[in-house]
């Protein structure tokens, strides 16, 4: 056996961005690191490499620790071969991009800060993993800074003067803002943990109260895109396809998931977990019937992935309440189902996009040539149908079912039938329109790698539950399969019957599912515009009190006033007295002195006199 | 072995008369040399200043080094010492000191040819090196009354710095600086005035709890308060902070308005160690106050420089948020979140300084696609943002720390629920606005399709390089094995002072 410090596979994607990001810029350095690392953990897994746990004191109590269990480990196996294929994929997308060096950085990094946060032991290693995701999120969305038009996301409809088209760096910033929200639930919940246990270990924290509890699912819905904060995932779509796939399939948005399970036993008791599960789950129903009247690819793509990241967080949130191993397993088998089939969606879509030059279903028109893609679409739609038993998707969605009760359970299938009508709805459209297809002759070596990554991917949910087929045999009972055709065949009766009838649908309700009820009205126009008009509320009386603080320079000029009077008092003093005293001093001087005397002789005799005369004579 | 002395005064001394001895010698042959000359002599000076605390951090492990030099009648003894809190505030102080030092040549030079003035550079190096001794003085005297006179000699330094080198009406500016600073540092005073008469002396090593007059810590308080510019006497703080030259600003935003909390610290962390804790309410809500303020401003804000003051302003909320409570966590969280800012702020101030010398502009409506026209200084800015939000690097651990603070304080001086929720739900508030302030600027700065402006077609690498080192130790402090020995060290001196 091997020992390696569990640093090593930690940080060689990092590195392998860097170096990627600093010399060629053509993703060769990412992949093979991202391969070694994903080989190195494999090892692990199968016991024949050992992880050396991390540690760093930090203070009393709080240790950062990294370090791998069997479950996480299995998750960050899935994660990394996900992740190596969509970085091969991402070479040939790459192949003439303008800003490649930022991409592989920020890719190298994002699979870092995953690793990160599926390997931590206390809360402060995952808030800087789940900050770091939230980083390079932001960073890959806005990934083509110059905001071409082609680049933006939306159908650029105008409803009540908001229109609903987002470039790039504003897609970025909704992203960063809206998960920022979540982030700061997050602190202030370890915070309100730390006081309480003086600790951070998941280890050794005792049970959190509603409001530390509640935050902490706030933070999880954050992240997971649930309602209120869906808006971010469907104008994610505005980064490369890549990306999007990174996000959507292993990355940022099952990182609230994973927090709900480091969580689970301080969490397991709370009240608030019955009502998370129920609001999960209606969440889910909602945000993917919105997908539905999308004309976009990803953002159809976007809806499906709100439905399976809402399902991994209503596992997570069931663990906390049952602590069952068999809702870890599940999770396993909803990585492996929906992580390999999202990333193999938004591969081909995305290639077909970009040789048809369109975002919109209706507008692709080159699908003759590109066979690879579209049976990995269709491999990959059947596998998160659940229709094919012996597949990732069959037994997560058969097992979460198993694990529910009853309202639930519908929630979930109802859910599962609205996937159904996303994925049916690209598969129809590029199959409709295949007549009139463009033909393309030339393929570029590189382009060619692009369609084999989406085939891997398609592939890995149909490989890779093969562990897990022990379940199969308590899951396969005739009842849930007849029920699992018996939804599909009505799933796919009203989506072939919309299809046709696409053109009948009332307009009320297409856009009230086109602007998702309302939220990015919400957030974009009345949040924003509640904030600016707060910001220049506060900008005017702000300009209001500094004018009447400058007027005060005014009143200092006022205070000539009393600079000329203290002037006039100077002078009288300084001016007048002296030379009052001067004159009188000099006309004194000018009179004789002996002439004074007789003057004053003189006046006493008078002043004598007259004394005399008015005491005695009166 | 030197003393400390000649390190954090004998040396600045020495080259200030080097550059008057330069003014009058090799000026007079050429002034391109002269002008390197003097800043050289002002980053050695710098170095110097800063190379004690290095030498410190890496040497002790926890107990503070001190060095007398006299004993004034009336005053006390006067002295310097270097302890872990004071050390990573010096730290923070330093690096950002030496790189402003590099950064300020080029600018400065441009910004003598706009004012038309035709003398060399000495003027403004021998008052940069004097500003920076007053500040670094105030964390190295242990006297209140000297660290008073050191932050009356930054004010000066500044005021004139901002009154020769300024723009728009500098004039007025610098008065408006120049008084409000007054104001604040001579409330300062009569609180140390009352400490040193109630208490009988005012050297801080040898501070404890005691029953002294209250008016004495409000005065202290709302002295350094109005230094800091929170909110209701921040009003002189956009104009002189947007006004002055960027290097200037650089310093003045980030250090010397966020040195002040280490005094706070100083005086209310040990005199009043629980009386404080009788407002410790209050001083958080107007903590959060002013951060949503700063924020909310920042927002609208179009003038860059005036944009990155109401972000000081909002840090400054956070840093009396670490004050507000007692503790050593407190103190942590503050030395932690000054040096946060600090090197955020001062890379964003020299930023936009590179901006305004590459471009001529300063105003958001008129920049936007910048990221095209200069690359390398626009990866350095979105390094300063994401750092200043604190979505990434230090900032991160700042905002960790900020928290981990105010919901110690609460859990342990409030005891209603709904006052806790409420408190917290406003921080949450709070730091969603400085996240959305941060990449709003972003995107209307560097993101979009490039305007038609005209940009200065080369690099000056002697502005970029001193930028990329604070961007790397934005990045570089994240790591816990930089930053985590620092903070064990105010660990154990807290532990030791018990």
């Amino acid at each position: 056996m091997i020992s390696i410090s569990i640093l090593v596979p930690l940080l060689l994607p990092l590195i392998g961005g860097l170096i990627d990001a600093l010399t060629l810029r053509k993703g060769y350095i990412l992949a093979a690191c991202t391969f070694a690392t994903a080989l190195l953990l494999s090892l692990a897994l199968f016991h024949v490499a050992s992880l050396v746990p991390y540690s760093y004191p930090i203070a009393q109590n709080v240790i950062l620790k990294i370090a791998s269990s069997t479950f996480w480990l299995a998750l960050a196996v899935v994660t990394l071969w996900i992740g190596f294929l969509i970085v091969v994929y991402s070479i040939g997308y790459m192949w003439l991009d303008y800003r490649r060096g930022w991409f592989w950085f920020f890719v190298g990094l994002m699979l870092t800060c995953t690793l990160l946060l599926l390997f931590s032991q206390d809360l402060l290693t995952l808030i800087i993993a789940w900050d770091g995701m939230e980083l390079c999120s932001y960073a890959l969305i806005g990934h083509w800074y110059r905001d071409e038009p082609e680049r933006h996301v939306g159908e650029g409809f105008t409803i009540g003067g908001f229109r609903h088209l987002w470039s790039p760096s504003s897609a970025a910033l909704r992203a960063v803002v809206i998960t920022s929200i979540g982030t700061a639930c997050l602190l202030v919940a370890a915070a309100l943990a730390y006081a309480r246990y003086h600790t951070l270990d998941f280890a050794n924290m005792g049970t959190f109260n509603v409001f530390t509890a509640a935050l902490v699912i706030v933070a999880a819905l954050a992240t997971c895109a649930q309602l209120p904060f869906t808006e971010w995932l469907f104008t994610a779509m505005a980064g490369p396809t890549p990306v999007s796939a990174l996000i959507h399939s292993i990355t940022l948005v099952n990182a609230g998931a994973y927090l709900i399970f480091k969580l689970a036993a301080p969490l397991h008791g709370s009240h608030v977990l019955t009502f998370a599960s129920l609001f999960v789950l209606t969440s889910v129903v909602l945000m993917g019937l919105t997908g539905l009247a999308s004309r976009e690819v990803k953002v159809i793509l976007a809806a499906s992935t709100c439905i399976y990241v809402g399902l991994l967080l209503y596992d997570a949130v069931l663990y906390a309440m049952t602590l069952s191993p068999l809702c870890l397993t599940c999770a396993i088998l909803i990585l492996i189902g929906h992580g390999f089939s999202k990333a193999s969606l938004f591969t081909s879509c995305g290639y077909l996009m970009h040789m048809a030059g369109t975002r919109f279903v209706d507008d692709v028109k080159v699908m003759l040539r590109y066979r690879q893609s579209y049976l990995a679409l269709v491999l990959a739609s059947l596998n998160l149908f659940g229709i094919v038993i012996p597949s990732a998707g069959f037994l997560f969605k058969e097992l979460l079912v198993d694990l529910s009760s009853t309202v639930q359970a519908i929630l979930i299938l109802l859910s599962t039938a609205i996937s159904i009508g996303l994925l049916m709805k690209l598969i129809l459209y590029f199959r409709m329109l295949r007549r009139e297809a463009t033909v393309i002759e030339h393929v570029e070596a590189h382009e060619l790698t692009m369609e084999y990554a989406c085939l891997a991917l398609a592939v890995g949910p149909y490989v890779l539950f093969v562990p897990y087929a022990n379940l199969l045999p308590h899951l396969l009972t005739v009842e849930r399969v007849l029920v699992t055709y018996l939804i599909f065949a009505v799933a796919l009766f009203l989506s072939i019957s919309l299809f046709r009838n696409r053109n009948k649908i009332p307009q009320g309700l297409l856009y009230l599912l086109k602007t998702r009820f309302g939220l990015a009205v919400l957030f974009d126009y009345c949040i924003a515009s509640a904030v600016r008009a707060f910001s220049r509320a506060a900008q005017v009386v702000s300009t209001h009190v500094d004018r009447a603080l400058h007027a005060g320079w005014a009143y200092l000029k006022a205070m000539r006033g009393l600079y000329s009077a203290d002037k006039v008092l100077d002078k009288l003093l300084h001016v007048y007295l002296p030379r009052a005293m001067a004159c009188a001093s000099r006309s004194l001087a000018r009179v004789h002195i002996d002439k004074l005397l007789n003057y004053m002789i003189i006046a006493s005799i008078i002043l004598i006199v007259v004394i005399v005369y008015v005491t005695f004579l009166l | 072995m030197f003393s400390l002395w000649s390190f954090i005064l004998a040396e600045p001394i020495a080259a200030i008369i080097l550059i008057i001895v330069i003014r009058f010698t090799v000026a007079r042959l050429s002034k391109e040399i002269a002008n390197i000359l003097y800043m050289i002599l002002s980053t050695i000076s710098c170095i110097f200043m800063t190379w004690p605390v290095v030498d410190y951090l890496l040497t002790s492990a926890g107990h503070v080094i001190q060095s007398s030099l006299i004993t004034v009648p009336l005053i006390g003894k006067v002295s310097i010492w270097i302890n872990p809190l004071s050390a990573m505030y010096l730290l923070a102080t330093g690096i950002v000191a030496t790189c402003v030092s590099v950064y300020s040549l080029p600018y400065m030079l441009h910004r003598l040819e706009e004012l038309n003035i035709k003398d060399d550079l000495s003027t403004y190096y021998i008052l940069y090196v004097l500003y920076i001794l007053g500040l670094v003085g105030i964390a190295y005297f242990t006297n209140l009354i000297i660290m008073f006179i050191f932050l009356e000699l930054s004010i000066v330094t500044s005021f004139l710095l901002i009154l020769y080198y300024g723009y728009g009406d500098r004039l007025r500016v610098a008065l408006l600086y120049f008084i409000w600073s007054q104001i604040g540092s001579l409330t300062l005073l009569c609180g140390i005035i009352l400490i040193l008469m109630s208490y009988g002396s005012v050297y801080v090593p040898t501070f404890h709890p005691a029953q002294l007059p209250l008016l004495a810590m409000y005065l202290v308080l709302i002295g350094c308060l109005i230094k800091m510019g929170t909110f209701l006497v921040h009003f002189w703080l956009p104009w002189a902070h947007a006004e002055a030259p960027s290097p200037i600003s650089a310093i003045l935003s980030p250090v010397q308005i966020g040195i002040m909390s280490y005094v706070l610290i100083e005086i209310l962390h040990t005199l009043y160690r629980t009386v404080l804790e009788t407002i410790t309410v209050p001083l958080l809500v107007y903590g959060i106050v002013t951060g949503i303020y700063g924020a909310v401003m920042a927002l609208s804000e179009q003038d860059v420089k005036r944009f990155l003051a109401y972000s000081s302003i909002a840090h400054m909320g956070a840093l009396v948020i670490c004050v507000a409570y007692p503790s050593t966590l407190g103190e942590i969280a503050a030395a932690v979140v000054f040096m946060a800012h600090a090197f955020a702020k001062a890379l964003l101030f020299m930023c936009s300084g590179y901006i305004i010398y590459r471009t001529g502009l300063r105003n958001f409506s008129a920049l936007g696609g910048l990221y095209e026209l200069m690359t390398s200084s626009s990866i350095m800015g979105i390094i300063g943002f994401v750092s200043l939000s604190g979505v990434f690097n230090i900032g991160l651990l700042s905002k960790i720390y900020l928290t981990l603070i105010l919901i110690a304080a609460l859990s342990s001086v409030i005891h209603s629920e709904a006052t806790t929720i409420a408190l917290v739900l406003l921080y949450i508030a709070m730091l969603c606005l400085s996240v959305a302030y941060c990449f709003y600027a972003v995107k209307r700065m560097y993101f979009g399709r490039p305007r038609e402006i005209s940009v200065l077609p080369y690099t000056v690498y002697m502005m970029e390089v001193p930028m990329a080192v604070l961007a790397l130790c934005t990045i570089l402090f994240l790591f816990p094995n930089v930053i985590m020995p620092m903070i064990h060290m105010v660990y154990k001196w807290s532990f030791l002072k018990l």
